[in-house]
């Protein structure tokens, strides 16, 4: 099979899995629901990835039971239990459309005003198809390149904003309901848990278990601190009801900073800098959901599967934006705008053969 | 009009009219023009040494085909005053006093007499050939092969073998400074065209009995001497057989140079980036192979091969070593900046000026504005114009000699700059950015990666006047995925960065020299060096 796997060490995989935390904690955040009541958001985001590791341990602890390297050998071979496998790829697909679409939505709102977020995707899918399609070595080292820019980006950005930081903004902390806090930690696990369920998918190119463990409890502890540092930093600058209605709230952060210094006109191309970190977070998760996908249905090339990840993830970001209500507006949203990008990857599926005529072994 | 009615019914078409393709063996072209690629064929010489001479000669004749080539020569004596024989060299290749003074007047001194006719070769050899590299063969192909050389055969009457001697003598380039590597610090030789100075520059370098030089021929029809310079047991012996199952994939009709046999032997055909390092001094490829990398010399070519490789090699320099730690860091940073700069600056100008102004202070939109008051061509088109102008100028710059090549760079530089300025045609803004771009183009000390770095600086550049910001990071991610997915000879372009290996230093930070005993981890040597 053709999965592109490849090979990678434990600082790559946990580059890809502290990129992936980060994006997720600070950028797929749902404002609406975690600012509601109060500024809890970093604390939600420490218990949200504890709850991911807890989960990540319990399953790399089944698979040394199981004896296996990845998810898959969770799940059965049979045709009903090859079925477990769907869940887990739509989660990973949601996963990837998450910051994907946050970004997308402050493009549109800050940068490109005039321009249809159609527009956008249409640079953003050559992109993720060739991500998803060069495999998950290619994306861990490509991570393992861009961490040291990034981290040093959202490390400037989070102290470029300290003049601003008011410590009684944290105020009102929910402490009061902490049932709440876990609730909204919970529904924040397909963001926190997502980088390690996609390691899990792709653990068989790690050396062994236990540099797969070790990468991703590295990668998830250090992304998630630094997610919740830098929610923590966002709660400092804003008070909560403002951030309950505010799209991209780290990146209006650094807008404020440059409003104060107008020599410091950086603020765009560290948003895209964070895009790009945005798309590899997503690419691994489509990349992710395609070898789940590959293996479960025993498709023996994983390309025109992660061509076609990527071209549904960017259709119902399409979809989405446009906030369309009914079936019937969605399909002619998606008949009018989408059909091109469904259109293309679709057949390659359809050509590409389940499975191969075994050759005949001349003896 | 007797000329037109020849010219009318004539059959056969006038010998102006004669076309060369139409007498092409594989027929008419296609629509596209395109073929399978051909093999060459390449065809070895059958069979072995005649007893007789006069058939021995009869066959060099005709194979050499002397009756037009004047450069073979074919110098019939006798053995002894009694024997037959023939001495068959190259003319130019093969040096005539050699020829003269160790084997004719020898062959004419010895005396022959009591000799078995089938151990003449043997017993010439011994007795009166005072010269350091003799072979015996019968067979034909190594005949052709070594008068090829310069080397000269002796072919005796009655005798099944003939006896090889190493007599060239043709004329070649001393050993000069390099054109394309200078530096400060360090050694002033580079590479000839000479195989043998070659190898001897390097075992100069390296004094060590486990440094293996393995000749071989490097493929192809014309049978270049090709040589694998490594380290016995230091080299990783996956990387050895499989450079060399790659070199005997290789068969053209192409006269081969480094770059051709980069480029037969490589991974990733359209990567811009090189995956062979071609190296002009010997010390820099001595070091490679210290490391545990496989030099490659070809005959001809006054370059030497160094794979596999990986991106800090392409930005690093010969005399980087030589310089203080902390000096040497910051000429490496230097250089960074320089490739990013000559990479992403155009491109991030470009798309800060069309699509995100808001991003420029006003006194630099004011100046950009004014200075661009009477171009007519839009921006876009004036800074790839700009840059087109910039590789022009440097190709005519290099392709010409010396001193009128530097006055090309001057003329190009200022006054071609100030022109355009002058005559509306480019803005000033435009040039400042396209001359910083030039300078760090050429902080980037390997050619190839310069040309890799152009490659990529338009390509980013058509991506931002498209989308902006959001071209440059599209474009910028798919570049580095592929350069991270690239591997030179199995070892990834980005290591010992992406993946990350033991190793003395960084990308970007040069290490203590006290540690780069441990550098060669990205290679993968069998004999780690703690």
């Amino acid at each position: 099979m053709n999965l592109r796997i490849g090979a990678f060490g434990r600082q790559e995989t946990a580059s890809m899995v502290l990129i992936a935390a980060f994006f997720g904690g600070c950028f797929g955040m749902d404002s609406h629901a975690l600012y509601a009541d109060g500024n809890a958001s970093y604390l939600v985001q420490i218990i949200a990835t504890v709850q991911a590791l807890l989960l990540f341990e319990g399953t790399v602890w089944v698979l040394r039971l199981r004896g296996g390297n990845d998810i898959s050998a969770l799940i059965g071979r049979s045709r009903i239990k090859r079925l477990l496998a769907v869940p887990i790829v739509l989660a990973l697909m949601l996963a990837a459309m998450q910051p994907l679409e946050s970004f997308l939505l402050t493009m549109t709102q800050y940068v490109f005003t005039d321009a249809k977020q159609v527009i956008a995707c249409l640079y953003l899918l050559p992109c993720l198809f060739l991500l998803t399609a060069l495999g998950a070595e290619t994306l861990m080292r490509t991570a393992r390149i861009l961490l040291p820019i990034l981290l040093l980006s959202i490390v400037a950005a989070v102290l470029s904003g300290i003049g601003q930081y008011r410590l009684y903004r944290i105020h009102p902390i929910p402490l009061g309901e902490p049932f709440r806090i876990f609730t909204q930690a919970g529904s924040a696990q397909i963001r926190a848990a997502a980088p390690l369920l996609a390691l899990l998918c792709v653990g068989e190119g790690t050396q062994d278990r236990m540099a797969m463990r070790s990468g991703g409890r590295i990668g998830a502890i250090a992304g998630g601190l630094i997610a919740a540092a830098a929610l923590f930093a966002l709660s400092m600058t804003f008070p909560y009801t403002q951030l309950v209605d505010m799209p991209a709230p780290f990146y209006r952060m650094l807008v404020e900073v440059r409003a104060e210094n107008p020599t410091l006109r950086l603020d765009r191309a560290v948003l895209f800098l964070w895009f790009s970190g945005a798309i590899l977070s997503s690419a691994f998760y489509l990349y992710a959901a395609s070898v789940l996908f590959a293996k479960s249905f025993h498709v023996r090339d994983v390309r025109p599967v992660a061509l076609c990840m990527s071209g549904i993830a960017v259709t119902l970001i399409l979809v989405l934006y446009y906030d369309s209500k009914t079936t019937a507006a969605i399909l002619e949203r998606m008949y009018r705008d989408a059909w091109i990008l469904i259109s293309v990857p679709f057949p390659l599926i359809l050509l590409n053969p389940k499975r191969r005529k075994r050759c005949a072994v001349s003896s | 009009m007797k000329h037109v009615i020849r010219n009318l019914l004539q059959f056969d078409r006038p010998y102006r009219q004669f076309e060369l393709l139409e007498t092409e063996p594989e027929g008419t072209p296609s629509f596209f023009a395109r073929t399978k690629p051909r093999r060459a064929k390449i065809t070895p010489e059958h069979g072995t040494v005649q007893r007789r001479l006069s058939a021995n000669l009869a066959w060099l004749k005709a194979r050499f085909h002397t009756d037009v080539n004047a450069d073979v020569i074919l110098r019939p004596f006798k053995l002894g005053g009694t024997v037959d024989a023939l001495a068959v060299g190259m003319n130019g290749m093969a040096d005539d006093q050699k020829i003269a003074d160790f084997i004719l007047r020898p062959a004419f001194q010895i005396d022959v007499s009591g000799v078995k006719t089938a151990d003449l070769p043997t017993y010439f050899c011994e007795n009166a050939l005072s010269m350091h590299e003799t072979e015996l063969t019968d067979r034909r192909d190594a005949i052709v092969q070594a008068i090829t050389e310069g080397r000269t055969a002796i072919l005796l009457d009655g005798a099944k073998e003939a006896i090889l001697c190493d007599t060239r003598g043709f004329v070649s380039r001393a050993v000069g400074e390099p054109q394309n590597e200078m530096t400060i610090m360090g050694p002033k030789e580079a590479f000839t065209e000479n195989i043998r100075t070659n190898v001897t520059l390097l075992r100069r370098i390296l004094k060590r009995p486990d440094f293996v030089c393995e000749f071989r021929d490097a493929g192809g029809t014309n049978r270049t001497k090709l040589v694998l310079c490594y380290l016995d047991g230091t080299v990783n012996p996956a990387l050895l057989s499989e450079v060399k199952r790659r070199l005997d994939t290789i068969s053209t009709d192409m006269r081969l140079t480094v770059g051709r046999v980069e480029q037969l032997i490589e991974d990733y055909t359209y990567l811009p980036l090189p995956q062979m390092l071609k190296t002009e001094r010997p010390d820099r490829a001595a070091s490679a192979v210290l490391d545990g990398r496989i030099a490659l010399l070809l005959e001809g070519c006054p370059q030497a091969g160094v794979l596999p490789i990986t991106i800090a090699d392409l930005l690093a320099s010969g005399e980087d070593l030589d310089m203080r730690q902390p000096v040497g860091t910051v000429v490496l940073l230097i250089r960074m900046i320089g490739a990013v700069l000559s990479t992403y600056l155009p491109a991030y100008f470009l798309a800060l000026a069309l699509h995100h102004p808001g991003q420029l202070s006003g006194e630099i939109l004011e100046t950009v504005v004014a200075s661009r008051a009477m171009v007519f061509l839009p921006l876009w088109m004036e800074m790839i114009f700009l840059l087109l102008v910039f590789q022009l100028v440097r190709e005519a710059g290099l392709r010409v000699p010396g001193s009128i090549g530097h006055a090309i760079g001057i003329i190009g530089g200022l006054l071609l700059g100030q022109a355009a300025v002058s005559a509306n045609i480019v803005s000033t803004v435009v040039l400042i950015i396209v001359a910083l771009t030039g300078l760090g183009n050429f902080a980037i000390p390997d050619y190839s990666a310069q040309v890799a770095a152009a490659y990529y600086r338009v390509l980013l550049c058509v991506a931002a006047t498209l989308a902006g910001l959001l071209g440059i990071t599209a474009a910028g991610l798919c570049v580095t995925a592929v350069m991270c997915s690239a591997k030179s000879f199995g070892v990834p372009f980005f290591a010992p960065f992406a993946p990350v290996t033991k190793h003395a230093g960084h990308l970007l930070f040069r290490s203590r020299i006290r540690n780069r005993a441990s550098s060669t981890d990205p290679m993968n040597p069998e004999r780690r060096r703690a």
